[in-house]
């Protein structure tokens, strides 16, 4: 407790505290901007910190860390469009009450439990820490493969409609995986000699396409069409605080948690992140949930799942680092750069050696969480006054950070061009309504899925059983068939029940 | 319009600027800088080789790694000091895809005006061409120095194996040929470092892929793999717990900054695996510029703030070969890699 009150004394010097006001400030308009990415934003700063004490460096990085994971809220309830891959599921929900005129709220709902994602997730990785990693190193080969195919599951539920629709997006994505250096054996695939396609498509690119490029094309086609798209009226008057009641806000809490320990899970083990978690938890909570049909039409529920699991993810991710100095995705890869700069190897003596530093790591991340709840509560009409700047001003204005952010990967134009091809694709999906999320995770999900297949059967000596006699393996794939059998048995039951009734 | 929009639209602008040049370096100076390429060459192949006033402006260096790593470590901090030599500024662009191959192929193919320089090591290099990834190589550019060299690679086993020396790994990989599994990234360099080990040892592995160095330690904990090369700052806690056993260092002679650990040599082993980090222009390029570059580099390593650096991150000793010098140890070890040809990535 002495070296907490400590670590807060320290990142709250004003010099360090000063730094992580920026970091977060400037981590919310990296979010927000769809393009610019959580990792972007630490990795323009990381060298700054070489020269800085650690505890200071750390500060200002988690600062623009969590400011980042949560920014990506803004844009995807206010335009449709995630911010960062944390924040695609957001757009299920958070847009469409924006169009009711509930904007507000949604934009409320989203940082306050951003917040408390991001609380949990602290205390979680304060108290418990070292238990956990010890259950990370549990999962090899063979457990992340059937992870990964339960998640594909779990994703087939977030096609909304047309499940053949939602199959063929995700099965598109699984394909543009394979594009590239083939992972384990690096055979050249799909790159037809190309240099430039052999790293294959970036995530960001995909993402971004998808989504923003795609909704920018729409767009400026109903632009032509008739004037302006019909701009959502927001009611400020007769809005308080964050937008919601405490009523409401109660009745939340049971998705929070359950957002929280999905969020915080993922996070946990090395290799995903925040990216998979928003999604996995709003199909797990849309499951869950007594009306999952009013998914998708604008309910706090989908907003609380979203916004509570991808920062859930940032604790989780900060606990196989710190414990284990095992990154557990691309920030924190980059966070553990920042360690060993100072020579500083984050692992099982960390909390001995470094004692002090680790708390200050904690007091960091909870003065960063707060302020950016205090920020983005100030900022929230602000933001919402953006939605009166036309869409023929705005659209424009986010396609050159989309553009800048997909040059910014790796400084080539590939990139650029890839993402503006996906924005083609997008747009053709949007025109025959098969939804994008399943493409984005399976082109997530597709490369883990088979690097891991490959991984275990050399393990294995070539031999399938593994899967079936490794314990939580073997857990994974008995619940993936479990949940598809129990969905089809629904799915006949509804079928039978309407020809019944027809 | 209100002004606090306006405020925010310019702020994010700017940083917008600034991300572009500071990640990816500066497209427009570069476009220029093609342009401008074909009279600087006239002119030096006019003038005498040996004066230049390169660098004239940023210098955009293309690493073929990602953010935070050892290579990009190594590359940023030897930009800091090139700076406080040469006034100009070194703007890292980090292109990690292809196993580096994005990255070497995009310097071979740059403007030759000494603006775009390669800071990579010889897993692109040399491993890449071995591997049959690229079908050029080191010839394909000009060799400016060796500014680096990385030393603190380790032979690791885990507890479970039961190997805590060479002797003991000779030991074991007698008794169980070709079932110990050694963890790597196929077709890259810890793969070459593991048939190499092999072939010098005469003893045999099953090398598996792992991936990176963060799944190898994990993997290696959790007793799923006996045994990798690893950074030894990733590993030193888990050496002082007694959770891994690290075994030795693959350098010719003891790291001043690891000199509890015994070399391969020491143990019987004739085989020794230092990573040089290679300074690299497009072939063509005036050789004032190169011989410019060497000579900050030099100066670089003379520099006993930058000795610090690189000991207190990754417990690296300075190194420097001159072009030439860098230029026959990197001939020599390709000679010595090809040998190895048929045997990568076959596992």
């Amino acid at each position: 407790m002495e070296l907490f009150i400590n670590g807060l004394a320290n990142v709250l010097q004003p010099y360090c505290f000063a730094l992580m006001i920026v970091g977060t400030v400037i981590g919310i308009i990296f979010g927000a901007i769809p393009g610019l990415s959580s990792v972007m934003a630490i990795a323009l700063f990381l060298p700054m910190t070489y020269s800085m004490d650690p505890a200071i460096g750390m500060g200002l990085l988690l600062s623009l860390y969590i400011g980042s994971v949560s920014g990506g809220l803004i844009s995807a309830i206010l335009l449709k469009i995630p911010g960062t891959p944390s924040s695609v599921a957001t757009c299920f929900d958070g847009h469409p009450m924006l169009e009711h005129g509930e904007g507000i709220k949604a934009l409320g709902t989203g940082v306050v439990f951003s917040f408390l994602g991001t609380m949990f997730s602290i205390v979680v990785l304060i108290f418990l820490a070292p238990q956990i990693a010890k259950g990370a190193l549990a999962f090899g080969p063979h457990e992340y493969f059937s992870l990964s195919i339960f998640a594909l599951c779990l994703i087939a539920t977030l096609s909304s409609g047309s499940m053949v629709k939602g199959i063929f997006s995700g099965t598109l994505g699984l394909a543009f995986a394979t594009i590239g250096i083939a992972p384990v054996n690096a055979v050249q695939r799909f790159t037809f000699g190309s240099v430039e396609l052999s790293s294959g498509f970036d995530v960001l690119s995909v993402l971004i396409g998808l989504f923003a490029v795609s909704e920018i094309i729409k767009t400026a086609e109903t632009a032509k069409n008739g004037g302006d798209s019909p701009v959502a009226q927001i009611d400020y008057k007769h809005i308080k605080g964050f937008g919601f009641t405490l009523k409401e806000f109660k009745a939340q809490l049971g998705n929070a948690l359950m957002a929280s320990l999905i969020g915080t899970g993922i996070g946990i083990l090395p290799g995903i992140g925040a990216s998979t978690s928003n999604l996995v938890a709003y199909s797990a909570i849309k499951n869950h949930s007594k009306h999952p049909e009013k998914f998708g039409t604008g309910i706090m529920d989908g907003v609380v799942a979203s916004e509570t699991s991808n920062n859930a993810s940032i604790g989780g991710a900060m606990i196989p680092l710190l414990t284990l100095g095992i990154p557990g995705d691309g920030v924190t890869a980059i966070l553990l750069g920042a360690f060993m700069v100072h020579g500083i190897a984050p692992g099982p003596l960390l909390f001995s050696s470094q004692g002090q530093l680790v708390y200050d790591i904690f007091a960091a991340l909870c003065i960063a969480d707060i302020l950016m709840l205090l920020i983005e509560f100030f900022g929230l009409r602000v933001f919402a006054k953006m939605l009166q700047v036309p869409k023929y001003i705005l659209l424009p204005i986010v396609f050159v950070f989309c553009v800048v952010g997909a040059f910014a990967l790796s400084g080539r134009m590939f990139d650029v061009w890839a993402l503006l091809a996906f924005g083609v694709i997008g747009y053709v999906f949007t025109r025959f309504h098969v939804p994008q999320a399943p493409m984005v995770i399976g082109f997530i999900l597709g490369s883990m899925t088979e690097t891991n297949f490959l991984r275990a059967l050399m393990l294995s000596g070539n031999s399938f059983s593994g899967f079936f006699t490794q314990p939580i393996s073997a857990v994974f794939l008995g619940c993936t068939i479990i949940y598809l059998g129990w969905n089809a048995l629904k799915g006949m039951r509804k079928k039978k029940t309407a020809e019944n009734a027809g | 319009m209100n002004v606090k929009k306006w405020g925010s639209v310019a702020v994010a602008l700017l940083l917008a600027a600034g991300s572009m040049t500071a990640c990816s370096g500066n497209t427009s100076s570069s476009n220029a800088a093609s342009s401008t390429g074909s009279k600087t060459d006239a002119a030096s192949q006019a003038a005498s080789a040996s004066t230049t006033d390169w660098p004239k402006k940023t210098v955009q260096v293309i690493v073929p790694a990602g953010a935070g790593g050892d290579t990009d470590f190594n590359a940023r901090t030897f930009a800091t000091y090139f700076k406080e030599i040469t006034g100009q500024t070194m703007v890292i662009t980090n292109q990690s895809g292809g196993g580096g191959s994005i990255a070497t192929s995009t310097v071979k193919d740059a403007a030759k005006d000494g603006y775009t320089v390669l800071f990579g090591h010889t897993g692109q290099m040399i491993v890449n061409e071995v591997a049959g990834l690229i079908n050029y190589n080191l010839d394909s550019f000009d060799i400016a120095c060796i500014p680096a060299v990385d030393k603190g690679t380790v032979l690791v086993a885990s507890k479970a194996s039961g190997i805590a020396s060479v002797a003991d790994l000779l030991k074991k990989a007698k008794e169980n040929p070709g079932k110990l599994l050694y963890g790597s990234e196929l077709g890259g360099y810890s793969n070459l470092q593991g048939v190499m080990l092999e072939d010098k040892a005469g003893i045999s592995f099953k090398i598996v892929d792992t991936g990176s160095a963060s799944d190898k330690v994990s993997n290696l904990l959790a007793g799923r793999i006996s045994l990798a090369a690893i950074t030894y700052g990733t590993v030193k806690d888990y050496q002082k717990t007694g959770q891994l056993n690290v075994i030795a260092q693959f350098n010719s002679e003891r790291n001043e900054n690891l000199s509890d650990i015994p070399t391969l040599k020491e143990g019987g082993i004739d085989f020794t695996m230092e990573k040089p980090y290679i300074i690299a222009f497009p072939k063509g390029t005036d050789p004032a510029i190169i011989s410019k570059m060497d000579s900050v580099a030099k100066q670089i390593t003379e520099n006993s703030d930058y000795a610090q650096a690189l000991k207190a991150s990754y417990n690296q000793p300075v190194s420097y070969y001159n072009s030439s010098d860098a230029v026959s140890l990197l001939k020599s070890t390709r000679d010595d890699f090809m040998n190895y040809k048929g045997k990568l990535n076959k596992s």
